[in-house]
């Protein structure tokens, strides 16, 4: 008996002597591999006068890759990313708490440079700061913010407000008003209050224009919100295809047939339902305002008269921006709290100042003036990232 | 269409035997009950539990009262709930769930269930998409419903001949097939512009949709087909005991492949019928069919043991489906509560139809006493 125990307590020492070796191996292996990085990176002088070792990799979280806007996103982020010769671990949120939480420490095991990550739920978002920060691995957040985390992203409220009063001005200049005219918004309420304040506060700046409508401020529209008065209707359009298509056709009940109707949606998906929603319900006056937009969103804004705008926050351009930030990061520069998206009501009469036939985005817009420090970064990453 | 070639098991199918007594147990009555094709069962009774029909009837008869509360409630709080435009707005709506309901039906009663019309569907939506374009509207349907019977087959073969359960079996299946729903247009919503892409949402007899008329036409065929013929009585009795139908000579095997076939083309032809609608095809369309198509049918008065069920109460409980959520969106009632609500609507919907079986029970031993 007492043999075993110490035959046991040898074979303990020998297993723990063999972790801490292991152990140290790995903690070895990653300062060298982060040594060889940085000699091999051949130092690079950045527009700014900064040095920084060349990154190597970078961890990349989409929001949801089954969503066609977020996985374009995603893979034109890629693509830049490997033709600047940087290893990307990819990984997709999938719109869940749970799974965003365990793909932040995935994405901690790979050891990356940078972690851009785009978490599109906002209460599991201190949890994977935490994650992050434990790490030391520089980061930034898309569109809602990580903590820890340099953000990027904008304001929904300005958007909305934006758009809202963009699309004012349009509706008036047409000669609805607001007795005859009625909005549907199709807004997501599961993504959370935040994303849904562009839908909200595209009503108040819309009311404003339209005086017989209820005017309320657009942090007073709850999710939970039906309608606004007795001139708009909020519907769960839940950002897909076939549920807008239901919910809106579902809202044209009640919508006497001699209303002008305008359409608010979450993305692309979403106006396609409510366009076919529309059409299969032979309403003639209606305008769809989009929101992103795709390439697809952009060509029905050149081209389709039902198409009034887009609320467009240039998501195409973000991979280019979040790589620079990263590059920005990698080189030991001080970020702001939060590095502004360009946003704008993209109508029928600037589309074409911004984007080609197909629909690609042609010239950037001017960055926000906060995001000056961007502008060295966006040229080192500039020539080998799409604008689409 | 008869599945049975040998003449023992058509005769089996179309006068049963008494289920044999394997090992010298003597059968319960329900398994001898079951046992037989329900088209020609005896009306009553052979032991103190009510016959699966009966219970049948009982649960349909129950979803059925329940939603006329549902209807009546609508239509006394709703001005604009009982009108042409909205009857048209909850059928268009119900046609995706319903066909994939139709095909449902068939497999729960036959003992199985489907979880991967969830991905056959949106498969089947984005197969017609990129094909209606250049074949026509034809052929490109018949290209979605092999591709949907295609996966139907694998299922069914990997849980008759593989014997692993249908649970993990379609679940894998709906991994695989909406995967491939993602897969072949690269996770991108396709607009549909070719004139055949729209023939399924173009409008027709009485304002509905061409779609919704098929969806009509496949539940009363389907419910015909399982009701009276040979293949559909032999579904009923696989599904209410498997060991006597097989010791009766039906092609279990084969019947029961054939439901799973049957159902997942079923959900492709739904999912057609989806896009052509919306005249866009998505990899999302349709994903969330798997459990309320189950739903749906078991609201019907199918139990997921299989031998009970049938058409219309399928139907039923997809009009119960579609109507409260129409009901609902009417009303205004935010999207957060309906999702509640709907969920109580549906549990006092089967707890009724419980209700009721257990008084028909009760009444029965009452009179057997």
């Amino acid at each position: 008996m007492k043999k075993s125990v110490q035959t046991r307590r040898v074979l303990v020492g020998m297993a723990s002597a063999g972790m801490v070796l292991a152990l140290g191996a790995c903690s070895s292996s990653g300062s060298s591999s982060s040594s060889s990085a940085s000699a091999s990176g051949a130092a690079q002088p950045t527009a700014a006068g900064t040095t920084a070792s060349k990154i190597t990799s970078i961890a990349w979280g989409d929001a949801v890759a089954a969503d066609p806007q977020y996985k374009a996103m995603g893979d034109s982020f890629v693509k830049s990313a490997q033709a600047l010769g940087i290893k990307v671990y990819r990984f997709d949120n999938a719109a869940n708490g749970a799974t965003s939480v365990t793909n932040a420490r995935l994405m901690v095991q790979e050891h990356p440079d940078v972690i851009i990550d785009y978490s599109g739920i906002a209460s599991a978002n201190p949890e994977i700061g935490a994650i992050f920060t434990k790490a030391k691995i520089p980061c930034v957040a898309i569109n809602l913010p990580i903590p820890g985390c340099s953000q990027f992203g904008f304001s929904q409220q300005q958007l909305g407000t934006e758009v809202g009063t963009a699309a004012g001005k349009a509706i008036v200049a047409s000669g609805w008003t607001g007795s005859d005219t009625t909005l549907i918004d199709a807004w997501s309420p599961m993504y959370g209050q935040d994303v849904n304040y562009a839908q909200s506060y595209l009503y108040s700046a819309l009311a404003k224009a339209l005086p017989q409508w209820k005017q309320v401020s657009g942090a007073d529209i709850p999710l939970t919100t039906t309608n606004v008065g007795s001139h708009a209707v909020f519907v769960n359009g839940s950002g897909d295809l076939q549920t807008t298509n239901t919910v809106v056709k579902q809202a044209l009940q009640d919508i006497p047939s001699s209303q002008n109707i305008i359409v608010s949606v979450f993305n692309h998906n979403s106006a396609l339902g409510a366009q076919q929603a529309l059409v299969a319900a032979g309403r003639k006056n209606w305008v769809i305002i989009g929101s992103g937009p795709s390439a697809a969103e952009i060509q029905s804004i050149q081209t389709n008269a039902h198409w009034l705008m887009s609320a467009d926050f240039f998501f195409t351009a973000w991979p280019k921006y979040a790589l620079a930030m990263a590059y920005a990061l990698h080189a030991g520069a001080k970020l702001p709290a939060l590095t502004e998206s360009a946003i704008q009501a993209t109508t029928k009469s600037n589309v074409n100042t911004y984007y080609n036939s197909a629909g690609l985005l042609k010239s950037a817009p001017p960055l926000p003036a906060a995001d000056a420090y961007l502008a060295p970064y966006l040229a080192q990453v500039g020539g080998a990232v799409p604008t689409s | 269409m008869d599945p049975i070639p040998n003449a023992a098991g058509t005769k089996a199918a179309q006068s049963p035997p008494a289920a044999p007594q394997p090992s010298g147990v003597e059968p319960t009555a329900l398994e001898a009950a079951s046992a037989a094709p329900p088209a020609t069962q005896p009306a009553a009774p052979t032991g103190w539990v009510v016959s699966r029909w009966r219970k049948s009837l009982v649960q349909s008869l129950g979803v059925g009262l329940c939603y006329a509360i549902v209807l009546v409630f609508f239509s006394v709080k709703l001005d604009n709930f009982v009108t042409t435009a909205n009857v048209e707005t909850i059928l268009d709506g119900a046609t995706l769930l319903g066909i994939v309901a139709v095909g449902q039906t068939f497999l729960i009663v036959g003992g199985g269930f489907d979880l991967s019309v969830g991905g056959v569907v949106p498969l089947g939506a984005v197969v017609f998409g990129t094909t209606v374009g250049r074949l026509g509207l034809v052929p490109a349907m018949l290209v979605t419903v092999v591709v949907g019977a295609g996966v139907g087959l694998v299922t069914g073969l990997i849980v008759v001949y593989g014997k692993i359960n249908p649970l993990i079996t379609t679940l894998g299946m709906l991994s695989i097939a909406g995967g491939a729903a993602y897969i072949v247009v690269n996770g991108q919503t396709n607009e549909l512009t070719s004139p055949a892409a729209g023939f399924w949402g173009n409008s027709a007899p009485l304002g509905l949709q061409t779609g919704t008329w098929a969806f009509i036409g496949l539940a009363i065929v389907g419910g015909l087909f399982l009701k009276f013929s040979v293949y559909g009585r032999s579904v009923y009795t696989i599904g209410g005991n498997r060991e006597a139908a097989e010791l009766a000579g039906l092609r279990v095997n084969a019947i029961a492949i054939s439901t799973y076939v049957l159902t997942a083309a079923c959900a492709a032809f739904g999912g057609a019928i989806a896009a052509s609608q919306l005249l866009a095809s998505a990899p999302d369309i349709g994903t969330d069919t798997t459990l309320n198509s189950i739903a749906a049918v078991v609201l019907g008065g199918a139990a997921l043991t299989g031998g009970v069920g049938g058409m219309s109460g399928t139907i039923l409980g997809v009009l119960l489906l579609g109507t409260i959520s129409d009901g609902l969106a009417l009303l205004q009632v935010a999207s957060f509560y309906q999702t509640v609500i709907t969920g109580a609507v549906l549990l006092v919907a089967v707890g009724f139809s419980r209700a009721r079986d257990v008084l028909a029970l009760s009444s029965f031993v009452r009179r057997r006493i």
